[in-house]
């Protein structure tokens, strides 16, 4: 079975997890514009990363057959740096114009304060005039609440919920992004978080529809395995075949796909790892995988 | 006509009557805020070719110097999206005085997605006043992205004519690391040195003491430009 996993910070990440993913099945990805650990102090910092993320990190994937989608924006975090997130804001249309972008993302709440809610209304402006759906960080704090008030701005600004992608959900936040019309998305982590026994629960309780799950592996304790290791989960439980495929691939496919840049996410990806400076590569002495 | 204008022609005659449009109205009315945009979008627009084959017409109204140049890049085989950003770059490079023509050319380098760059790099050498980016074909043979690498490496005019030595030679060694076909490389034999033969020798001896093979093409290397 393909699997996709919709929430996943690659620039953290080394070839030996790419190697383990695309080993596991993971054939596309979605890497979201997010924070690199600490808080960057020149618009630029953000520009060029934005540039690795349609740029080598893209190529990184496709040595290991993955195809790499990202989401542009100005996340919540820096968000507070009202003179940074301004110029961040003015780099945005030119990046929300690249392929492969496939959302404005992530966006939302941190702390919740009052300049993070005017980037993140102003971030779904800018998704409304690009014609992308929108990927939305929830907090990891007060989330009930932040996601209370997230659902709320997103009725407010009249963006169909349908385009929308409410992620990291819980217990107590999923009932109510489900009947807000959103899509759910939902983050499985190794120790903090949301665990596989309790998202197998969720899908037995809620089913499949607007599921979405992700490993949001990044910087910190964190597996980049997360989606095959829930999808095993789930086939364990006896959750039904065309309901864990529905979840691993056709969802996340479904939402991204409404960006109209989601371009030969069916086809399946000749590898070739002979494309690659041997004397500065992503293969150190093993034998290069070519696909014919 | 213009060489630029002439690939606008084979972009269009290989895409939907929407695409064409789009990119006549982009290529009459050049401006330079909406270049970005348009150079970014062209692939989207032009991502489902019809056919191949409108590109047999005209190439005689250019130069001989600009047909060889089409010729060696293979211009013809390029995919309708490739031909529309090339055609692009060149229309509004050719409404800018040449002192803004390099900012132009370096910023759609600097901030293009992969794709992006390899259309620059593959136009180059069509470019008004080429040898003004040869410090920007020399940073980019510094990528690890293997597309852009062979963007400028290979089927490319422009190294073998206006690099100058040091790094035509850190190219070609490049290439041969990388496994890019050398046939590909424009105009090798007639800038092969003694300097360059003796960089392939040792890079051969490298390979040799870790006991590893040598390629055909390394091989090749190291008696290029030897009758």
């Amino acid at each position: 079975m393909k699997l996709f996993d919709p929430h996943i910070h690659m620039t953290s990440r080394t070839t030996d997890d790419y190697q383990a993913m695309s080993q596991a099945g993971i054939a596309a990805i979605v890497e979201p514009a997010f924070w690199l650990g600490q808080p960057r102090t020149h618009v630029g910092s953000f520009e060029d990363y934005f540039l690795s993320l349609v740029g080598w990190e893209r190529f990184r994937a496709s040595q290991f057959g993955i195809k790499h989608f990202c989401t542009m924006g100005m996340n919540p975090k820096e968000a507070n740096n009202s003179a940074l997130a301004d110029g961040v804001l003015a780099l945005l249309p030119q990046f929300l114009e690249k392929d492969g972008v496939v959302a404005v993302g992530e966006i939302g709440y941190d702390d919740g304060t009052e300049a993070e809610d005017h980037y993140f209304r102003r971030q779904i402006e800018l998704a409304l005039e690009a014609d992308l759906p929108v990927l939305i960080h929830t907090p990891h704090r007060d989330k009930k609440r932040g996601t209370e008030r997230t659902l709320a701005v997103v009725k407010e600004m009249g963006i169909e919920p349908g385009r929308v992608l409410v992620d990291h959900n819980t217990e107590e936040t999923l009932p109510l992004t489900l009947d807000s019309g959103c899509w759910a998305g939902h983050s499985i982590y190794p120790e903090t978080k949301m665990d596989e026994a309790r998202m197998v629960a969720l899908v037995q309780r809620y089913g499949g529809e607007r599921i979405i799950i992700n490993s949001a592996a990044d910087w910190g304790v964190s597996d980049p395995l997360k989606v095959p290791k829930t999808v095993a989960a789930m086939q364990d439980a006896g959750v039904d075949a065309a309901m864990v495929r529905t979840i691993a691939w056709d969802n996340p496919v479904s939402f991204f796909a409404q960006s109209g840049r989601l371009e030969g996410i069916e086809a399946p990806r000749a590898i070739d790892q002979r494309e690659l400076w041997q004397g500065n590569s992503v293969l150190r002495g093993q034998v290069p995988r070519v696909d014919s | 006509m213009s060489v630029g204008s002439t690939l606008g022609t084979w972009a269009s005659s290989n895409a939907a009557p929407t695409a064409a449009l789009w990119l006549d109205a982009k290529l009459s009315r050049p401006t330079a805020s909406a270049f970005a945009g348009a150079f970014a979008g062209a692939r989207r627009r032009f991502a489902h070719p019809s056919q191949l084959g409108g590109t047999e017409a005209g190439a005689e109204h250019l130069s001989q110097q600009e047909q060889a140049d089409l010729e060696a890049l293979g211009a013809r085989t390029w995919s309708p999206a490739l031909l529309a950003r090339s055609a692009l770059l060149l229309a509004h490079v050719a409404r800018l005085p040449p002192e803004e023509q390099l900012e132009l050319v370096t910023s759609a380098f600097r901030k293009g997605d992969n794709s992006e760059r390899e259309a620059v790099l593959k136009t180059l050498a069509l470019l008004p006043n080429p040898e003004h980016f040869i410090p920007l074909a020399t940073e980019a043979c510094r990528t690890h992205v293997q597309s852009v690498f062979e963007a400028v490496a290979c089927d490319n005019p422009f190294p073998a004519r206006f690099l100058p030595a040091e790094a035509f030679n850190q190219m070609v060694l490049k290439a041969v690391f990388t496994e890019a076909p050398l046939g590909r490389l424009v105009g090798l034999s007639g800038r092969a040195t003694a300097e360059l033969r003796r960089m392939a020798l040792a890079y051969a001896s490298e390979r040799r003491a870790a006991g590893r093979a040598i390629s055909d093409d390394l091989e090749a290397l190291t008696h290029v430009g030897c009758s």
